[in-house]
């Protein structure tokens, strides 16, 4: 909806055009028959008139030609009205003095009023060009003042470093108004400083006051009087001059001054000081930007300290526990953010693990999160329960956390001897332990810190055998979104980390499947920590305690792969001791059973790897494989029947799920969401023919 | 781990036995040698067909079905099928899919291609 316009539409112009056109043709005809009896009949200008009444009214239907309407009224109006105004003059003149005038002096009315219309269609371009002379014999090529606006204003829109910008302002002033010279001088906190003068003449500072300061930004273009009060020190060495000052402003706040000086006997005029008081404008506006960008540098500047800061506030290494890997990854998604995490040697060669996340992100969590890194870090080596850590800390920061903020938090305290994590939560996302049976949660209740007095945590145990992990993670990865809105989600964090890679592995599969789901250049939602613990499986493999993984990995779904996971599994438990034929058969039946995962339960897509896993305990290995089948979909087949199948009743395939069976001692199938899992056991001992 | 593709060699001996020389890997992409090579070998109508083992690498479930099919087709045909070259591991398959109840099991070449005198113990 646009607002209502006093412009008139063309058929309005057109039609007005038509009508004066007309009426002028009317009135001239009249005055012309008076004056000199021509012409002789209405009808002549009668008919021109209605022509041209016509015309207008037809061009007033034409479209788009506006331009050429309002072009065609202006003339027509001016034309018309001098016309009329000179035939008029005539009229009164010759009428009013009581002459009529007859033949021959009917002539030269006729001529003599020609030559006036004529003269005065010339008048207009004929003045301009005189006045150009003469001005150029008054002054040295003088410039009116509105040209260095326009310069000015040109100069402006180029990426003209400020001082040259002001330098150039300098000098066309006084090459167009100020032949004295021409000052420009800036304000910083009411100190004014002459920044640049044409011609250059070093001048003091001024200074004023708040009042002073107020008053001269709001104050127009002024001259000798008013600076002679205000600021009398412009005036110094110039008593003579006329002098006008322009002060440039913005918002109220004063940034600076022009000052213009030229011979006192050519005083300024209004239009000098329109011009001026513009320029002052614009520049203000330039130097508003100036002062923003510095400030805007400042702020990123600081901002980079604060992140070094925060950096620092993390833990510079990682510990070097023997038989442990810990590795963690922090990822703000600002500059600064309000995750955190930290790892604290206490006494008895025990270490505090924890991670930590504030409400929001950016600046304010940092403010908080460096205080409850600081907080717990205190805490934690005097007091060694997780749960008691938790309670000081919460009780700390409850009277200082700003409102609708809080801080959740995992804290567990690592004994490497024994592998016992003995931990307490506050409201934070649950850690996963992968243990051998599939990736647990970690759960112990308590409140966020920092929302209410007095909360208190519950604390557990969970024992870390060999070969198991512990991810403590923040819901930065959970809460990513990709283009469709839909969530990573916890689920499938879980199923990463049961994927099977551990340590630093683990972390760098977790960011490149964050990654492959948000989608490529997506901007990084909140905050991204992790913590991994790994505790090694241990070198000799004999010797190694009970439920130690020799080996996991995965293979894609294509035939032929099983050859690879046989010699792979084979080669796991090399050291083990089993007896040849017993570690062949052990072989060929996982070849069986991984070729039953590629095909039943994963189809051979390529995206459905089989998981292996190989684990040893006290009297046996056991072989885990792991495909991505739907649960339940697993097939019961009879006994392979030679004799049938070599008399055509059978079908000659078959023998698969046979092999497995006969070749070890035990065949377990479980399944949960995600795939079935056939664990195959071999005793460790056993003869070559102990099978049935 | 390189797989090798089954590559089947017929060749006659004495007496109308044909023998099939086995190298590389007797699974599922072993059903067109194995077939062409039988096919070969009993074009003749000759009295048996030998399995030479002693280069096959690796024999899985869905070779021992190539192997119970071919063996059905002997069958019909009053061929014999005996084998040699096996490994002890996959004798004990053999066995255990009962396969050398129906062919004969030797421990060398000759054996084989003797006949039913061969001998069958693993």
């Amino acid at each position: 909806m646009s607002a209502p316009s006093r412009r008139r539409s063309p058929q309005a112009l057109w039609a007005t055009c038509g009508a004066i056109a007309a009426l002028s043709l009317l009135a001239a005809g009249a005055e012309l028959h008076l004056l000199v009896g021509w012409p002789a009949h209405a009808d002549g200008p009668v008919a021109v008139a209605s022509l041209g009444l016509a015309a207008g009214l037809v061009c007033g239907r034409l479209r788009f030609t506006r331009g050429a309407a309002a072009q065609a009224l202006r003339t027509v109006v001016v034309a018309g009205g001098l016309t009329m105004l000179i035939l008029t003059f005539y009229v009164v003149i010759v009428i009013g003095l009581g002459e009529s005038p007859h033949g021959t002096e009917r002539n030269v009315l006729g001529l003599s009023m020609a030559a006036a219309l004529v003269a005065l269609a010339f008048s207009g371009p004929v003045r301009t060009r005189l006045r150009e002379l003469a001005d150029r014999w008054i002054g040295e090529s003088v410039q009116p003042a509105t040209t260095a606006l326009e310069t000015f204003g040109a100069r402006m829109t180029r990426a003209v470093p400020i001082d040259e910008l002001l330098l150039q302002l300098a000098e066309t002033l006084r090459a167009s108004i100020a032949p004295g010279g021409a000052e420009i001088w800036t304000a910083a906190d009411g100190t004014l400083d002459l920044s640049t003068s044409v011609p250059e003449r070093p001048r003091p500072r001024v200074l004023l006051d708040a009042h002073e300061r107020d008053v001269v930004a709001h104050a127009g273009v002024s001259g000798n009087t008013w600076i002679g009060v205000w600021i009398p020190a412009l005036l110094a060495g110039r008593e003579t001059s006329a002098v006008r000052v322009a002060p440039i402003a913005h918002l109220g706040e004063l940034l600076g001054l022009i000052v213009v000086f030229r011979s006192g006997e050519d005083p300024y005029g209004a239009e000098e000081d329109r011009v001026l008081g513009e320029l002052a404008r614009q520049v203000g506006l330039a130097l508003h930007n100036v002062q923003l960008d510095s400030t805007i540098q400042k702020s990123l500047a600081e901002l980079e300290v604060a992140r070094l800061i925060q950096l620092n506030f993390l833990p510079k290494e990682l510990p070097d526990l023997p038989g442990w890997e810990v590795a963690a990854c922090y990822r703000p998604a600002r500059v600064v953010g309000g995750d955190f995490y930290d790892v604290i040697p206490l006494p008895a060669g025990r270490f505090a693990f924890l991670v930590g996340d504030v409400t929001d992100k950016g600046v304010p969590a940092a403010l908080v999160m460096s205080a409850t890194r600081s907080l717990l870090r205190a805490s934690a080596t005097r007091l060694f329960d997780p749960g008691q850590v938790l309670e000081r800390v919460n009780d700390q920061l409850f009277p200082d956390m700003p409102e609708k903020m809080f801080v959740t938090c995992i804290y567990g305290v690592l004994d490497p001897e024994t592998g016992v994590l003995r931990f307490a939560n506050a409201g934070h996302d649950l850690p996963y332990v992968r243990t051998a049976d599939g990736v647990i949660e970690l759960r112990a209740r308590g409140m966020p810190l920092g929302l209410m007095q007095g909360s208190q945590y519950e604390e557990k145990e969970a024992t870390l055998a060999p070969g198991y992990g512990v991810l403590l993670h923040s819901d930065g990865i959970a809460e990513a979104h990709n283009a469709d809105r839909e969530m990573f989600g916890f689920p499938r964090l879980k199923q990463t980390m049961a994927d099977g890679p551990r340590g630093q592995a683990l972390i760098d599969r977790v960011l490149s499947e964050l990654e492959t789901f948000t989608g490529p250049g997506a901007e990084q939602e909140d905050d991204i920590t992790m913590v991994t613990l790994v505790r090694s499986a241990g070198e000799g493999h004999v010797s190694a305690p009970a439920g130690s993984v020799l080996a996991e990995f995965e293979v894609p779904s294509e035939a032929g792969n099983e050859r690879e996971v046989m010699e792979r599994v084979g080669s796991a438990v090399a050291d083990l001791g089993l007896e040849s034929a017993r570690l062949q058969r052990l072989k060929t039946a996982v070849a069986e059973t991984t070729m039953n995962a590629m095909e039943h339960g994963n189809e051979y897509q390529a995206d459905r790897p089989v998981s292996i896993r190989v684990l040893y305990s006290t009297d046996r290995v056991r072989v885990q494989i792991t495909d991505r089948g739907d649960p339940g979909e697993l097939a019961e087949t009879d006994a392979p029947d030679l004799e049938a199948k070599l008399e055509g009743r059978q079908t000659p395939r078959g023998w698969g799920m046979f092999l497995i069976e006969k070749m070890v001692d035990e065949t377990r199938v479980t399944s949960e969401g995600g795939g079935h899992t056939v664990e195959l056991a071999m005793r460790l001992e056993g003869d070559g023919d102990d099978n049935e | 781990m390189t797989t090798s593709e089954l590559q089947a060699a017929v060749r006659q001996r004495d007496g109308g036995v044909a023998v099939i020389d086995l190298q590389g890997d007797v699974n599922s992409s072993a059903e067109h040698a194995l077939n062409d090579a039988y096919a070969l070998a009993t074009a003749g109508g000759p009295g048996s067909v030998v399995l030479n083992f002693e280069r096959a690498d690796y024999i899985n479930s869905t070779g021992i079905a190539l192997i119970v099919g071919l063996l059905a087709q002997a069958r019909t045909k009053g061929i014999e099928m005996r084998a040699f070259g096996l490994s002890d591991h996959y004798r004990e398959i053999f066995e255990i899919t009962r396969l050398s109840d129906f062919m004969t099991i030797a421990d060398n070449e000759d054996r084989a291609v003797g006949g039913p005198e061969g001998s069958n113990d693993a």
